[in-house]
């Protein structure tokens, strides 16, 4: 046996007993929530996109209380001072589908931010413009977000509700209020036939003062529908094809109506339900979920029968959306299911939604494809260079890739070669460039431009260096190919540093691995 | 034997990532054992490489030797792993045997563990692997010529090696 055989058994025999266990669930479930987390906040719970279920939001003001509300006798009832997070999910009759919220939707003057069922942030829409100081939001069952800013910025009309869609990069307009008119959203819903419903009250000045009609829009065809006037001191509530009217004098009664069929005939429409109560119907239409005294308790609307219900203690405002209801306390927003409930930081001021599935593009975060992109396609001709073989090809390969606004196949190759993009902590490679593009910095296309400036050698730990003035700060042919880079103001700064040049540099080693591109020390 | 590896991993590209799972996490976790010396850094080597396979599998799919492409960064994910726990031993000590029943040949564990890492990483995709120059040459982000040269200059210096001791 020659000594590769000898190597080639040796190494079999210490190998072949070895077995990982295969993970092929959790590595897809990590991959997609990396996905998730580095452009998209999308496809979290496939269940949950099986049952969309849609609830409509209504603001429940219900400061602590008595928990008086009417109950099933037949229904277990979490004690009231067990924690939120810890509540086991309890019996139930099954008529709210039993989907899972992936998570919530904050609206606030910050901007959008999405969560995922375990509080991590998705995706932040802040930018200025499109998602400063925002009102009110909600998942537009398609994938994306609709949403009401507190003041509409320009160029849209005052109390515009927007549409972020699946994988846009900027928002559309869904409906403006004419002249002297507002808009209040009510929330979205999914209806019988599955179109996706927006549900707003248009209020319309008149002679005695105002009043409010309520309107449907299916989101898919634009069509609106005039669903009648509110009456004085009504507040409406909607989830998928059924309205709620609260009506709060010495208690609160509620009515609920189809809104192709007509009014509906419940038991709950005859009670009187504590002052404090909050209403808010559930998703497909078929339940009422009230809130009093820390407690959420949902019931089917034709029947009055308590489904199930939570303790949520201290909660003051619940929100139903597809899949739940993000419940609020001062310490924590609860997303609250069927199944179970879980907890998410707190949000102080503000609208919290619960969603099932989003798809809303890391792009529409930098405020549209014409407004502040990190990176434009670009030539990616370069200049000839005397470099070795391996060096040459990698700063070729750089170069086109951050040319053409290839992410994807930068973070591949940093990954591979464990390149260095900033002397802390970076993270997703993706995610680093799109906040540096932010910060109003290129880095894509500053690495192709750099690349085509003279590079230099360090002999010491064998890599080329570009731009030269890294390696030899008096090489000044290097600072001057900068100025039409970074501008001669940058340059000159630049050019104070003691220690030569410290911004935007790559450097690639011999054979070709890219060693780094970072800036600063 | 390279070419039907080619084809399969040809067939493989236009399939789901769960194919290209099953096919390869195994090998490559052996790869990687037999390279780091640690079979649970070695797992957790893959598994975090698989998912970043997965994260960006249009692109990843598209690369000529795909497995390669996960072990080199499983191999890079377990070196930082390594360096930030301040246990920079890969490259100063020899790792310990992934096995630990006795070794069927104490002379080559010991040479082996005598390498570098770079070098060991070389041997173990040749020899394990059964890759060819061009398929580690791919994984590993360097020329093929390379490739062979420093393999050539492993090769040499293991049979030196191993053939004193016998």
């Amino acid at each position: 046996m020659n000594t590769e055989e000898r190597i080639e058994s040796h190494l079999k025999a210490t190998t072949s007993h070895l077995v990982a266990e295969d993970r092929l669930e959790e590595v897809m479930k990590e991959g997609r929530r990396r996905q998730i987390r580095a452009r998209t906040a999308s496809v979290l719970g496939a269940a949950a996109m099986v049952a969309l279920f849609v609830g409509v939001l209504s603001v429940l003001d219900s400061p602590p209380g008595d928990p008086t509300v009417a109950t099933d006798p037949t229904t277990v009832t979490a004690p009231p001072e067990t924690p939120a997070t810890t509540l086991a999910p309890e019996p139930t009759t099954t008529v709210v589908p039993s989907a899972e919220p992936s998570g919530v939707i904050v609206a606030d003057a910050d901007g959008i931010t999405v969560l995922d069922r375990e509080g991590n942030t998705l995706l932040e829409l802040a930018q200025d413009g499109p998602y400063t100081n925002v009102a009110w939001a909600a998942p537009d069952l398609r994938g994306g977000i609709v949403f009401q800013h507190e003041t509409t910025p320009m160029p849209w009309e005052q109390g515009t509700i927007l549409r972020l869609e699946a994988g846009a990069t900027e928002p559309s307009v869904v409906v403006s209020p004419p002249p002297g008119s507002g808009i209040v959203p009510v929330g979205t819903g999914m209806g019988e036939a599955g179109q996706a419903l927006l549900y707003y009250l248009a209020d319309t000045p008149t002679d005695t003062g105002s009043e409010s009609r309520l309107t449907t829009m299916d989101l898919d065809t634009g069509q609106t529908r005039d669903l009648g006037m509110l009456e004085p001191n009504t507040e409406v509530t909607a989830g998928g094809p059924v309205v709620a009217t609260i009506q709060r004098g010495d208690c609160v009664q509620v009515s609920f109506t189809h809104i192709t069929d007509g009014p509906i005939s419940s038991p709950v429409a005859e009670e009187c339900l504590p002052i404090a109560t909050g209403v808010s119907v559930s998703a497909d239409g078929r339940a009422v979920a009230t809130l009093d005294g820390g407690e959420l308790t949902v019931r089917a609307i034709t029947s009055g029968d308590t489904l199930w219900r939570r303790s949520v203690p201290g909660a003051y405002m619940a929100t139903s959306g597809e899949a739940g209801w993000a419940v609020r306390t001062p310490e924590e927003t609860v997303l609250v299911s069927q199944t179970g409930a879980r907890s998410l930081p707190p949000v102080e001021s503000g609208w919290v939604v619960p969603y099932a599935n989003l798809d809303v593009s890391y792009d529409a975060g930098l405020g549209g494809e014409d407004a502040a992109l990190p990176c434009r396609p670009q030539d990616a001709a370069l200049p000839p260079q005397d470099l070795p073989p391996a060096v040459a090809e990698t700063r070729e390969r750089l170069a086109a890739l951050a040319a053409s606004c290839d992410y994807d196949g930068l973070a591949a190759i940093v990954e591979t070669d464990g390149t260095t993009l900033s002397f802390g902590d970076v993270g997703d490679p993706v995610e680093f460039w799109v906040a540096e593009g932010r910060r109003g910095e290129d880095p894509l296309g500053l690495l192709a431009a750099l690349l085509t400036t003279t590079p230099a050698h360090d002999p010491e730990s064998d890599y080329w260096a570009w731009p030269a003035a890294h390696v030899d700060p008096s090489d000044e042919a290097s600072w001057t190919e900068l100025e039409p880079i970074l501008g001669t103001e940058t340059v000159a700064t630049l050019r104070q540093a003691v220690e030569g040049y410290l911004g935007w540099r790559v450097g690639i080693a011999a054979d070709g691995t890219w060693w780094f591109y970072v800036a600063g020390d | 034997m390279t070419a039907l590896r080619h084809a399969t991993t040809t067939r493989l590209r236009q399939r789901q990532f769960p194919d290209f799972y099953r096919v390869h996490h195994q090998p490559v976790f052996r790869a990687l054992a037999a390279t780091l010396g640690d079979v649970e850094l070695a797992k957790e080597a893959a598994d975090e490489a698989m998912t970043r396979a997965y994260q960006r599998w249009s692109t990843v799919s598209s690369y000529d030797n795909a497995p390669g492409w996960v072990y080199r960064v499983g191999l890079n994910w377990a070196r930082s792993r390594l360096r930030k726990q301040t246990r920079e031993y890969l490259d100063d000590r020899p790792p310990d045997s992934p096995v630990e029943q006795p070794l069927p040949d104490p002379d080559v564990e010991r040479a082996l563990r005598e390498l570098p890492l770079e070098a060991r990483t070389l041997v173990v995709l040749r020899h394990l692997m059964d890759w060819s120059y061009e398929e580690i040459g791919a994984a590993l982000g360097i020329p093929v010529g390379t490739a062979k040269s420093r393999l050539h200059r492993v090769m040499n210096e293991l049979r030196q090696k191993l053939e004193t001791k016998r």
